[in-house]
């Protein structure tokens, strides 16, 4: 199926799901959901503009589409990394889940210098912890492992 | 007026705030020597930084980030022919010349001096408009406000969108997810889904930082990895090059040579100004017509492109000049002039200040201190600018490899300094994923963020001018400002499609 028509199709989609069911669940009465359908209206009619119209999702040769497909896997990684960053944040606290965090995602990016691997993020959390939490007092997340030691 | 500009001057004399412009400046010059980052991105990335301190002092610190971005693309586009920022693009068809001429410490202390100059000089225009214009705002009303502020989302949104459907995508997502969160006029919940964190709605530093700091993080990253056989030893080699190439010739800028960059400088002051005032122009176009014009009335206009320094001087004078007046409609009337100016407006509204058309005389004195701190802080452009120009030429070829990693380190601690809210770090995930996938399908991130920030007013001012005339629509038609704003609307939308059409006609042709 053309990727034009997949992505406003979806559009549509979307845009009859927010009129059917997410304003008026999400919504306590017309007033409310006065600005909400003028939005609906305006994706609405831009997605079968775009569906009848000249708009074009940039289309790939084959070669370009290999490499991208190498480097869009490589990125899942490193996406998954921040995600497990974020949630190890929540649990272990900032410091020692960044320290980590930036050894692997570094070590990941084929940076196999141990003194860059272990001085960058030592220096930068040093510089963030002295700056945001001893000089502006801002507190830094804690985890909720570590808050009890 | 003359008291409240010494009112505010001594609201703005203290130590914090001149430190808060100093602060910006570098941070701001520092993300503009790295091609990749922007003053948008610098902006947003200092935001959550602001929430705590005065207004006077967080808004020069963003202007000054502002200030000094745009000069810090200038820096690797003089020596490497690689903009930090897109309009410094225009800065580099001379200076790059110059560089490989081994001139490129001249070449930087013109763009130095012309950006200071001019930036200076646009403080001054700020400075004396900002309350003769906000006089003439005092005849806005409801329905008035919400035509201005739909031909704002639509000018901004669209001049930077190749597509018009895509920007008007852009433009519904950003009002859409405005709506997120207790309802402007009846304070009642919607599309909450029962989450207590989402009642105050998105934060604009979690949506910023999440769109356009993540997003650009992991598609730098991403093309860092496919880069890889792109050695920076190689761009090293050339910047050592450059460097003994440069001990051998004169660097210095003589007077004879500076009174030939004067009238490029007046020139960009005056073109600059212009579209600084008028919003969506912005400073690329105005770089772009300081140097056109400069070149036209040049009587050696063979030498542009190959060095000359009146170039290098009309296009940097052409875009620090859109700084100061670009505050103009945001002050008088709470419609910003470009992205940088959307933020600035944001950082308003997070100080629990609204600008509008009774901004001005209900805050005047911490305007004018802010607009004095604003020319001042030029000096600082002028010092931090002129220890970059020495010693941080290399910024530019820091690896991806290590700058983005930490980049997404201090986003995580800015989101969460800003509301101490697990949350908001949290939804800099989906964001960040939202971004890029925005980005791989060409649609743009900078009118969905506008859009964000001038949702909620714009619904509001709606809302208010359709219970003022019991639900007709035809104040809209009927109040002359209202229907000049709302044929300007119109207008943009059919000039735009206009321009298009025309250009894929001469696209068409150059391949026939």
């Amino acid at each position: 199926m053309d990727r034009q028509f997949k992505i406003f199709g979806v559009l549509i989609i979307f845009c009859l799901i927010l009129w059917f069911f997410l304003i008026p669940n999400q919504t306590k009465g017309p007033k409310e959901a006065f600005f909400p359908k003028i939005i609906t209206i305006w994706l609405g009619i831009s997605a079968i503009f775009g569906l009848l119209g000249k708009s074009r999702f940039p289309n790939k040769n084959n070669l370009s589409l290999k490499n991208e497909k190498k480097g869009t896997l490589k990125i899942i990684f490193i996406m998954l990394f921040f995600f497990i960053y974020i949630i190890m944040i929540y649990l272990i606290g900032f410091i020692l889940s960044s320290f980590l965090f930036l050894i692997f995602i570094m070590l990941f990016l084929n940076i196999h210098n141990w003194k860059i691997l272990f001085l960058m993020p030592t220096v930068c959390i040093l510089v963030i912890y002295v700056f945001i939490e001893v000089i502006l007092k801002f507190p830094l997340p804690k985890g909720i492992f570590l808050r009890f030691l | 007026m003359f008291e409240n500009i010494i009112i505010g001057i001594n609201m703005m004399f203290s130590l914090g705030n001149f430190f808060a412009a100093l602060v910006g400046v570098t941070i701001g010059m520092f993300f503009g020597a790295i091609p990749g980052f922007n003053d948008i991105i610098a902006i947003i990335l200092i935001l959550p930084f602001t929430y705590y301190i005065n207004p006077i002092a967080s808004i020069a610190m963003l202007m000054g980030c502002s200030k000094g971005a745009n000069f810090g693309g200038s820096i690797p586009a003089i020596l490497f022919n690689v903009p930090g920022t897109t309009q410094a693009k225009v800065t580099s068809f001379d200076g790059y010349p110059l560089t490989k001429k081994g001139q490129s410490e001249k070449a930087l202390k013109v763009a130095l001096y012309a950006s200071t100059i001019a930036d200076t000089a646009s403080d001054f225009i700020l400075f004396f408009l900002a309350a003769p214009v906000s006089i003439l705002a005092l005849m806005v009303g409801p329905p008035e406000y919400a035509m201005i502020i739909l031909f704002s989302i639509l000018i901004i949104g669209l001049v930077g969108s190749e597509d018009l459907v895509k920007g008007m995508i852009s433009i519904g997502i950003g009002m859409l997810l405005s709506t997120i969160g207790m309802d402007p006029t009846i304070g009642s919940l919607r599309f909450t889904f029962g989450s207590l964190e989402l009642s105050s709605g998105i934060s604009l530093v979690s949506l910023g930082l999440g769109l356009f700091v993540i997003s650009e993080s992991f598609l730098q990253l991403e093309s860092c990895i496919m880069d890889k056989k792109i050695k920076s030893s190689k761009k090293i080699d050339k910047v050592t090059q450059f460097k003994k190439v440069d001990q051998m010739n004169d660097q210095h800028l003589s007077k004879k040579e500076f009174r030939r960059c004067i009238r490029p400088i007046i020139n960009g002051i005056g073109i600059g100004s212009l579209m600084g005032a008028i919003p969506g122009i912005g400073t690329t176009v105005a770089s772009y017509l300081s140097y056109a014009r400069t070149k036209n009335t040049s009587k050696h206009p063979e030498l542009f492109g190959k060095g000359a320094i009146e170039g290098i001087a009309a296009a940097e004078a052409g875009n620090n000049a859109c700084v100061g007046p670009n505050l103009i409609p945001l002050i008088t009337l709470g419609v910003p002039g470009n992205m940088a100016a959307a933020i600035i407006l944001g950082a308003f509204m997070i100080q629990g200040l609204t600008p509008g058309p009774l901004f001005m005389q209900q805050n005047a004195p911490m305007l004018y201190g802010l607009f004095t701190l604003l020319i001042i802080s030029n000096v600082f452009t002028f010092s931090v600018g002129s220890l970059f120009v020495r010693y941080c030429k290399n910024l530019a070829y820091i690896p991806k490899q290590i700058l983005y990693p930490l980049v997404l380190v201090f986003t995580v601690v800015g989101t969460y300094i800003f509301n101490y809210s697990m949350f908001d770090v949290v939804l800099l995930f989906p964001l960040g994923i939202f971004g890029y996938v925005l980005t791989k399908i060409n649609i743009p991130i900078p009118p969905l963020v506008i859009a964000f920030i001038l949702g909620s007013i714009f619904e509001t001012r709606l809302r208010q001018a359709l219970i003022i005339s019991a639900g007709s629509i035809s104040p809209f038609f009927t109040h002359p400002i209202s229907l000049i704003f709302l044929s300007a609307s119109i207008l943009t939308i059919a000039f735009y499609i206009i321009k298009k059409k025309q250009q894929r006609a001469s696209k068409i042709d150059n391949v026939l």
